[in-house]
């Protein structure tokens, strides 16, 4: 199991290159350490009376140059932003409210979350049905995977429910999300407000971060329900829920055969994720190389089939 | 020679200052509540529980685990998807996830997305978190509830096979 490519590395005669990462990565904690320096040095600077507004603006301009990524954000703001994105298609689409269904799913969900890269997610992962006919699934960055009845009809099978919440969670993993969002907005979010001095941020600050926020939230709302993610982020899912099933002994045939389906589904044009997800066939053929070399896991035990059957059949 | 050294010096100043500084074997929990366990596995017992922020040192790493010591002088198991390297700053308003915060951290804390930007964001959309605050209030599944399940469907149970 590979958590990262730096510690497979050969140390001897790659000696040369550590040392240069090494100082690059040191001079970068440096520069990266200023930002925050800077911006904390003018606020006490200013509240102290060292250091006048102006003298502070600048200051911070200077600061500010350096551009964030969506990977600066924190885990907590990566729950709030993963909230926000779930209230608001929580607010599109009416929850399944059956709890055994709900319970099942969970149960497939928390598991390929188990197996997956990113187990630990701020507060935990939490999967649930979205009751319309539309073909679609959705994730947001805190760790709630929803699902509608329509996608759920198309396999009959755990295994193929099992693919839709793993390519789902593919997408918490690689933080797909976060990604959709403007890097002007995750600049502006991360280095605007709170230099005041004070200890809590005035209200026209909390403004202006709202205003980033909502515009931060509509970038990834629009990406999961009118765009789409890109046709490389929907490639890193699939290989990732590809992964998952394979550490359970889940069939990823299941996700093929899944992916046939949309496709025949797709002719029609009737569903959502046609709007938002590259064709079928150009996955399908993703997934069969994420599958080589492993050897096809157990057939489904006849316990896992007949549960499938009692909680899903009729969905 | 001399100039050769020193240049060397400076070098390895600019690379072993800030590497001593962030404190390389420091690490902090990324989740609300991490499950400190026994063994590397999320079936093993829980020794302690830690809270968002709570920094921990890191002993070594195992395929994907991070055997640590907490304050407190425990030593267990964290995945290290559980954790962040360096500090994390809170949000302004979350008084249960300072801890031991110093004032810089305090003054960086309001930075971002908060709660109070949640809480404006809510407002001013007049949007429903029901759904999402039930959601998120729901139990996880027991891991031996969750071990039962795999075990019945004839799947394999994650790290009992050495994976």
């Amino acid at each position: 199991m590979t958590f990262s490519s730096s510690g497979k590395r050969a140390v001897g005669p790659r000696f040369g290159g550590l040392v240069v990462g090494a100082i690059v990565a040191g001079v970068f904690s440096v520069v990266v350490g200023c930002v925050a320096i800077t911006r904390v040095g003018t606020g006490i600077g200013m509240a102290t009376g060292h250091v006048d507004e102006n003298q502070a603006a600048a200051l911070e301009r200077s600061a500010e140059a350096v551009e964030r990524s969506f990977e600066d954000f924190t885990p907590e703001q990566e729950h709030y932003i993963g909230r926000a994105v779930g209230a608001e298609i929580l607010s599109r689409y009416e929850p399944f409210d059956e709890s055994k269904v709900n319970e099942y799913l969970n149960k497939i969900g928390q598991s390929l979350a188990m197996a997956s890269d990113r187990p630990e997610i701020f507060a935990g992962y939490r999967f649930v049905v979205l009751d319309t006919d539309e073909v679609n699934a959705f994730a947001s960055p805190n760790g709630l995977v929803m699902v509608t009845r329509g996608i759920l009809r198309l396999t009959d099978s755990e295994d193929g429910v099992a693919a839709i919440l793993a390519h789902e969670i593919g997408h918490i993993e690689h933080k797909h999300g976060l990604a959709a969002i403007r890097t002007s907005r995750v600049t502006a979010a991360l280095t605007s407000a709170a230099i005041t001095g004070v200890r809590v941020a005035s209200s026209e600050e909390i403004a202006e971060l709202t205003d980033i926020f909502e515009n931060s939230i509509e970038d990834i709302t629009s990406t999961l329900i009118d765009s789409g993610y890109s046709r490389g982020a929907e490639r890193e899912a699939d290989r990732a829920a590809v992964r998952m099933m394979q550490r359970l002994n889940y069939d990823p045939d299941a996700l093929l055969a899944l992916l046939e389906e949309m496709d025949a589904a797709f002719e029609t044009k009737t569903i959502g994720l046609a709007r938002t997800h590259p064709a079928p066939s150009r996955r399908i053929r993703v997934v069969e190389r994420a599958m080589r070399d492993h050897p096809k896991p157990p057939a489904a035990t006849q316990a896992r089939q007949e549960r499938y059957e009692r909680l899903l059949g009729a969905i | 020679m001399s100039r050769y050294k020193s240049v060397m010096l400076a070098i390895a100043a600019g690379v072993l200052v800030p590497m001593l500084i962030h404190g390389s074997a420091q690490v902090s929990v990324a989740v609300k509540e991490a499950r400190v366990r026994e063994v590397p596995s999320f079936f093993g017992e829980t020794i302690e529980v830690l809270t968002y922020g709570q920094q921990v040192r890191v002993l070594h790493d195992e395929r994907g685990w991070k055997r640590i010591e907490t304050s407190s002088g425990n030593i267990g198991w964290l995945h290290e998807s559980a954790v962040t390297a360096g500090r994390v700053t809170f949000s302004a308003g979350d008084g249960d996830v300072r801890h031991g915060a110093g004032d810089e951290e305090v003054a960086l804390a309001a930075r971002g997305f908060t709660e109070q930007v949640e809480s404006r964001y809510r407002t001013e959309r007049g949007l429903d978190y029901e759904w999402v605050d039930r959601l998120e209030a729901q139990e996880a599944i027991n891991p031996d509830d969750l071990r039962e399940f795999l075990r019945e469907g004839g799947l394999k149970v994650p790290e009992e096979d050495g994976r």
